[in-house]
């Protein structure tokens, strides 16, 4: 058997055979006598890493690439900037109308309420605090859940931002409710490229605000908490950089994916991202 | 970690959208490293964390990937020590050499990506299949063999030989294209 031929029947065993010490020191052997096939081994063992990483084999954190879309600029004459402006606050004015048209309202409502909730006890630092919010809020949000009509997907949704809820009654851990949030966030992510596909501008502004919370109090803020802590040990650093790791990229992801969007929609769903279209649909209780 | 809170704050985004943007890469070399892709996420995981760490000693005017990749080699370095010889594909000249190599080789990964995209967009139905079922699909040569009825030799060997195909076509379109 020729060099190469063995060569090959040796990288074609390492990727896809069992370990095996006599073959790893022969393809060792023969690459340091023949540093020619040096590049081709960097070559396959990198393909074969990158097949798998596409593939979502890797068990990675997704990933991006860098930002093909320029930032959104204005370089029209100040008549057409102002008659732009127009059609943005117009546009923006029917999507609140929209919005609380009565057929969607208790969908947006149910899910609405949810996020608030989340955010409220993720932000509130002691346990004590965050099971008044709870209690004063979880029965209702229950019997409005159990009753409201949404379609399978939304439903799934709902009833996760609840159990996030139970979960952040329990205790306060910076550390968990990220990767917790994380989560929350892909499936957030999952219904925006979804109403994205759709061109459904009015769901997309309404998940966009809900999405913009999740990422930013949820993920964000307590990403930053959790790496601050002094008692980090290795292995929740290694989760945590994970965890941003996968966070910025979605970010940029669903950037993006607004960026790609016509104006006026476009410019609307950048308000969304800043929470311009928010009204909270609960308060706090009273201490 | 205070280098990791301020690389998610304004200035330093840049640098976690290098960071996240260059994950297949690391990934790709870190495998290339170790001679398969056994441990590879752990020792990505790895990297990443001191990656964040040493985000405010990084110079934006340097290519992000060679910079990566020296921390990435010494996490691999660290991963050697730990295992016994017997399980080390690479002897330490040769690891030493292939890093060396790796450093100054890193291509920019979304060409390299988009490229990769493109040659498998060009792959016969029956090569492309066989790649879906053992890289999307997550299939083991032995199961692929068993549903296909041939042996895992030829199946291994074909699967060789559709990845050769595919780096001939990537090493072509990056030419092309500029890539590297």
């Amino acid at each position: 058997m020729g060099v190469r031929a063995e060569f090959e029947l040796l990288l074609a065993d390492l990727f896809d055979g069992q370990p095996d010490p006599i073959r790893n020191q022969r393809l060792d052997e023969l690459l340091q006598a023949h540093p020619e096939l040096q590049d081709e081994y960097l070559a396959q063992v990198q393909m074969h890493a990158i097949l798998q990483w596409r593939g979502g084999q890797a068990a990675a954190p997704s990933e991006t690439q860098a930002p093909k879309s320029e930032p959104f600029t204005l370089v029209a004459s100040r008549w057409r900037s102002f008659a732009a402006s127009l059609i943005v606050v117009a546009a923006c004015v029917a999507v609140m109308l929209l919005w609380w048209t009565p057929e969607t309202h208790a969908t947006t409502d149910v899910m609405e309420q949810l996020v608030d909730l989340n955010i409220d006890l993720t932000q509130a630092r002691s346990r004590d605090e965050r099971i008044r919010i709870f209690e004063a809020h979880a029965e209702t949000l229950e019997t409005t859940l159990a009753s409201a009509e949404l379609p399978p997907e939304d439903r799934k949704l709902a009833e996760a931002l609840l159990e996030n809820g139970r979960e952040l009654a329990k205790e306060v851990n910076p550390a968990t409710e990220a990767v917790r949030f994380n989560e929350l966030a892909d499936k957030l992510v999952a219904r925006l490229e979804l109403a994205n596909a759709s061109q459904d501008e009015r769901r997309m502004t309404q998940l966009l605000d809900a999405y913009n919370r999740v990422n930013e109090v949820g993920v964000k803020e307590n990403l930053k908490l959790a790496l601050a802590s002094a008692s980090i040990d290795a292995d929740k650093k290694k989760k945590l950089a994970g965890a941003t790791t996968h966070h910025v990229a979605r970010t940029h992801r669903v950037e993006t994916m607004i960026d790609r969007n016509p104006e006026p929609a476009r410019r609307m769903f950048q308000k969304a991202m800043k929470g311009h279209f928010h009204k909270k649909k609960h308060k706090k209780p009273a201490e | 970690m205070p280098q990791a809170v301020a690389a998610m704050n304004g200035p330093t985004s840049d640098f976690l959208l290098k960071l996240t943007s260059h994950q297949s890469m690391l990934y790709a070399a870190i495998a290339a490293l170790l001679g398969g892709v056994d441990g590879a996420h752990d020792i990505l995981q790895e990297t990443n964390v001191v990656l964040l760490e040493k985000a405010g000693e990084y110079d934006s005017s340097r290519p992000f990937a060679a910079w990566a990749l020296t921390f990435a080699r010494f996490q691999v370095l660290a991963w050697r020590k730990r295992q016994s010889r017997d399980r080390l594909v690479l002897n330490d000249h040769l690891f030493a050499v292939l890093a060396d190599r790796l450093t100054k080789e890193a291509v920019a990964p979304s060409k390299r990506l988009d490229a990769i995209e493109k040659c498998l967009a060009k792959l016969a139905p029956d090569s492309r299949k066989l790649i879906d079922l053992r890289y999307v699909d997550g299939k083991s040569v032995q199961a692929i063999a068993v549903q296909s009825g041939r042996s895992e030799n030829v199946i291994s060997v074909t699967l060789f030989r559709i990845r050769k195909t595919l780096l001939d076509c990537v090493a072509s379109t990056l030419a092309t294209e500029g890539g590297r």
